[in-house]
């Protein structure tokens, strides 16, 4: 077992039902126990329907779960008021979406400028902030465009970039690369391990896609709301690339067919 | 397939969207009923008092509300079909034929006609006997008019809003109907460019605005009426073009000023509102036009009945007044002393009672020029006694007391010279600012023996009589009756002159508080409308608006400061067009005072802050509602 300090997230026992006033009950999470690390790329995978984006909405405290709890950083989610929960999103978890989430309304800097906005930082460190990070993310000569004006691989490189500008303890993103080419998604996944490698920020991530997952450093494998299988990357990504499909071949049901 | 289940459930499901709509359209109905009801009251057409005003105002109040609210429901009903042409490309697509959907259309409008005209006429009959009501008591009616709502009411409501309803779904039957299914299933692609600065439309907007504005502030008394269309137009397109790239010379502008945007609100709220930019600027213009238009009909209403109340009660100085000319003047003095017995008979009180018999002259001076009756001393002093205003002190023999100029800018007192056929006065005449002592305006006033020496030999056409009364009461049916008792015995045939602040109030106040009265409820017609266009606007928004604050939520943005942003939001949808609507009702009630020479602006804010607490509180409301709408959770 490691130190407990270096443990950035514990989720034990979570189960959530959906459903209520007549309607059939859904059991989409049972008794599903998780932990992460600091500085840890997780990934989580299971058929469609297996419950990986409701773990993902318990883990970023935008639902709440029927029962168990998700701590992080050493504080239980559970307790904390919904303001608080607000803040704590605010502050300690960044979010990548599947269709990007960026705001329409905001240009790609503006974007990523809003967590640090949102915590009134100074403009100069602001733009500082911005600018290494879009260097990074090889966006800086679209920041001061719209999420329209933009293809879709730079709004999800944006949208890391929105994640992680005010390190936070966690990254969580659900299918990130889902309305990415193939192309995109690999870009957008050496992004992702980049900043996991260079920054050592956490990252859980759900996927359908095993090259996607082939970048993690562990993978989950969820089926009916529970955990099936788990497995860690060695030496290659290829050789991992390969585990990956192994495991989803034993899991049926399909990677999800996206 | 029963389509006209179809059509009830359609509507069902689009009710946020067809709420204003409806609420609109039934309080236009509602204001007809009523506004018919007067015109067709049996009573009113055998010539009531004060019925002819009465009616003619009804009348020319019903022809504008329902043309307005033809133009209206035609522009809202378009752009809730336009809204909903997905919802009929599927209907297509599933297999309604050309035939069916022009049937369930149909049934739409047939529904929602009768809707708005039961709850329209239903509010109507409802409120009928408070609007006789009130209309008795402005009329100042001895009893009461019955209420009446007969059939040619229903009839004639049902007829006309009728026909606007058929024609506003003639309409969108062909609106639907133009389009392939393909059209209509094609989705109002929604990418909002980011909206660019025209400088050549901004010079434009600015020029025409200017222009507008001058020419209303500085044009003269004579073409002011003529200039009052092309002052209109330009107005409004300068309105358009100045709101849609003033704002976005403003936003951007702020939007780059890192030190201020770069804080939470301004930084969620500017961008949306520069977002929205497009959708906005065309709501924003119409609704600031209808406020100035509201402003503006209602400020030169209230004005001229102001102004007319002012006339009625400032200008004439007695309560009730007898003027004879020439060679009969020397009776009146003894008929007026019948007319005071012939008064207090009626009931009224007569304080004070003049009776004059004098002559007028020319008087000439640096600054007074023209011709004045003479008045001695003593009656002057009583009347200002009376009235409770300061008298000047006592002449000497030769000077005098000029009353009815008014300021004058020369030297006070001033040498005058006055000529009574052939006889002549110089002196000093010191001028008397007060108000005037009789309604013939210019006055002299000598010391009574100056003034028994010169109307003793006055020539007989130089003479006049003049006698003078106050009664209390001096306004109302009462003194109405009283003072019209006095007049069957005047002979205004033969060049006498009689005045009574009661008649003359009567006449001119009363006709105009009916067409003020009218006015109101033809304005919160408009009003109305103006406050769906808003609701329009908004229930168009409320799907991005509920994406766009959820996806912020997500993000941990608190709620006080989502909460905080939409309040910001809805605050400038609300009210920047009402400022920019006074700002042009301001200048328009410069132009009407230029016209009717005269200050009214203090008038028209009196009745715009009116508007502003209805406005606010429906502001209020709609707030309240939106933001829970947006069902943020928690
Ligand atoms: N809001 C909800 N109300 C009721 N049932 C829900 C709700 N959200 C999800 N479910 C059900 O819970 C189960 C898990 O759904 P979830 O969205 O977590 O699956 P998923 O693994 O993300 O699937 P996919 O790979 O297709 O995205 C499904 O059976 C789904 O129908
Ligand atoms: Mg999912």
């Amino acid at each position: 077992m490691r130190d407990t300090t270096t443990r950035v997230l514990i989720a034990q026992g979570l189960t959530k039902i959906y459903g209520s006033r007549g309607r059939a009950v859904t059991r989409a999470l049972n008794n599903l126990s998780l932990a992460v690390d600091r500085g840890e790329f997780v990934g989580i995978m299971g058929p469609s329907g297996s419950g990986k984006t409701t773990l993902l909405n318990l883990l970023a405290t935008i639902d709440r779960p029927t029962s168990g709890t998700v701590t992080v950083e050493g504080r239980d989610t559970s307790r904390m008021s919904e303001r608080e929960l607000a803040l704590f999103r605010r502050k300690r978890l960044g979010f990548v979406f599947q269709d990007f989430n960026l705001l329409d309304s905001l240009t790609l800097r503006e974007n990523m400028a809003l967590p640090l906005v949102l915590d009134r930082q100074p403009p100069s460190l602001i733009r500082q902030r911005v600018e290494a990070l879009a260097q990074r993310l090889g966006i800086q000569h679209v920041l001061d465009r719209f999420p329209d004006e933009v293809s879709g691989g730079e709004q999800q490189r944006a949208a890391a970039g929105r994640a992680v500008i005010h390190e936070p303890a966690l990254v969580l993103a659900d299918e990130p690369t889902g309305n990415l080419d193939s192309r995109s998604s690999q870009a957008f996944m050496e992004i992702l391990r980049d900043l996991n490698e260079s920054l050592n920020v956490t990252i859980v991530m759900v996927t359908h896609d095993p090259f996607a997952a082939s970048y993690c450093s562990r993978v989950l494998f969820i089926r009916d709301g529970a955990l099936y299988n788990e497995i860690h990357r060695g030496d290659g990504r290829q050789a991992f690339f390969q585990q990956i499909l192994d495991v989803l071949a034993l899991l049926g049901g399909g990677s999800g067919g996206h | 397939m029963d389509i006209k289940r179809v059509a009830w459930s359609n509507l069902w499901r689009n009710r946020g969207r067809y709420l204003a709509y409806l609420g609109s359209a039934a309080f236009a109905v509602m204001v007809y009923f009523l506004f018919n009801a007067v015109v067709l009251h049996p009573d009113f057409q055998s010539g009531y008092r004060g019925a002819r005003y009465a009616v003619a105002a009804m009348r020319a109040g019903a022809v504008v509300v329902a043309a307005f609210t033809f133009f209206f429901l035609l522009f809202a009903h378009g752009s809730l079909i336009r809204f909903r042409r997905r919802e009929f490309g599927l209907m297509r697509l599933m297999g309604f034929t050309r035939g069916q959907l022009v049937r369930l259309l149909l049934w739409e409008s047939v529904i929602t006609a009768a809707a708005s005209l039961a709850v329209g006429s239903g509010l109507g009959l409802l409120f009928a006997r408070l609007f006789f009501m009130a209309i008795s008591v402005i009329l100042d009616l001895p009893e009461p008019i019955p209420v009446y709502a007969g059939a040619p009411v229903w009839l004639r409501t049902a007829g006309v809003f009728g026909a606007i309803f058929a024609a506003v779904s003639l309409q969108s039957i062909g609106e639907v109907m133009k389009h392939s299914i393909a059209e209509l299933l094609r989705s109002r692609r929604r990418t909002k460019e980011p909206p660019t600065y025209s400088r050549g439309k901004a010079v434009l907007g600015t020029v025409l605005l200017a222009v507008g504005y001058a020419w209303a502030a500085l044009g003269d008394q004579e073409h002011m009426f003529l200039a009052s269309m092309p002052v209109t137009a330009m107005v409004s397109v300068g309105t358009y073009l100045l709101i849609h790239e003033g704002s976005i010379a403003l936003l951007n502008r702020l939007r780059r000023n890192e030190r201020g945007f770069y804080r939470p609100v301004p930084f969620l709220h500017l961008s949306q509102l520069l977002f929205k930019l497009k959708d906005n600027a065309r709501t924003l213009t119409s609704v600031s036009l209808l406020v100035a238009v509201i402003l503006t009909a209602m400020g030169t209403i209230y004005s001229v009945y102001a102004l007319a109340r002012e006339d009625a009660l400032r200008g004439q100085v007695h309560s009730l007044e007898i003027a004879r000319f020439g060679a009969g003047a020397a009776d009146l003095a003894a008929e007026a002393e019948g007319f005071t017995m012939l008064l207090e008979d009626q009931g009224l009180e007569v304080p004070h009672h003049w009776s004059l018999l004098t002559a007028w002259a020319d008087l000439s001076s640096q600054d007074l020029m023209g011709s004045v009756i003479l008045v001695p001393y003593s009656i002057y002093r009583d009347m200002r006694e009376a009235a409770g205003q300061p008298a000047l002190p006592a002449p000497e023999p030769d000077d005098a007391l000029a009353v009815g100029f008014g300021p004058v800018s020369g030297a006070n007192p001033q040498p005058y010279v006055l000529t009574l056929e052939d006889q002549r006065l110089e002196g000093l005449a010191h001028v008397d600012e007060g108000r005037s002592l009789f309604y013939l305006q210019w006055a002299l006033v000598v010391a009574d023996e100056t003034f028994a020496r010169l109307t003793a030999q006055a020539p007989e056409d130089r003479r006049i009589a003049l006698a003078a009364w106050d009664t209390s009461p001096d306004l109302g049916r009462q003194a109405i009756a009283a003072h019209s008792a006095v007049r069957e015995h005047v002979d205004t045939g033969s060049g006498d002159v009689f005045l009574s602040r009661a008649v003359r109030y009567d006449d001119q106040v009363s006709q105009w508080s009916i067409v003020l009265f009218m006015a109101v409820f033809a304005s919160l017609v408009f009003f109305a409308a103006c406050c769906s266009l808003i609701y329009f606007r908004l229930s168009a928004e409320i799907e991005d608006d509920r994406r766009y604050y959820r996806r912020l939520s997500d993000l941990g943005v608190g709620r006080d400061l989502l909460r905080q942003v939409n309040r910001r939001q809805l605050v400038t949808l609300f009210f920047v067009p009402f400022l920019i609507g006074s700002v042009h009702f301001t200048f328009a009630m410069r132009a009407l005072s230029i016209t009717v020479g005269y200050s009214v602006i203090h008038y028209g804010w009196l009745m715009a802050l009116g508007y502003l607490v209805l406005y606010a509180l429906y502001f209020l409301a709609v707030q309240g509602f939106y933001w829970r709408s947006l069902r943020l959770g928690g």
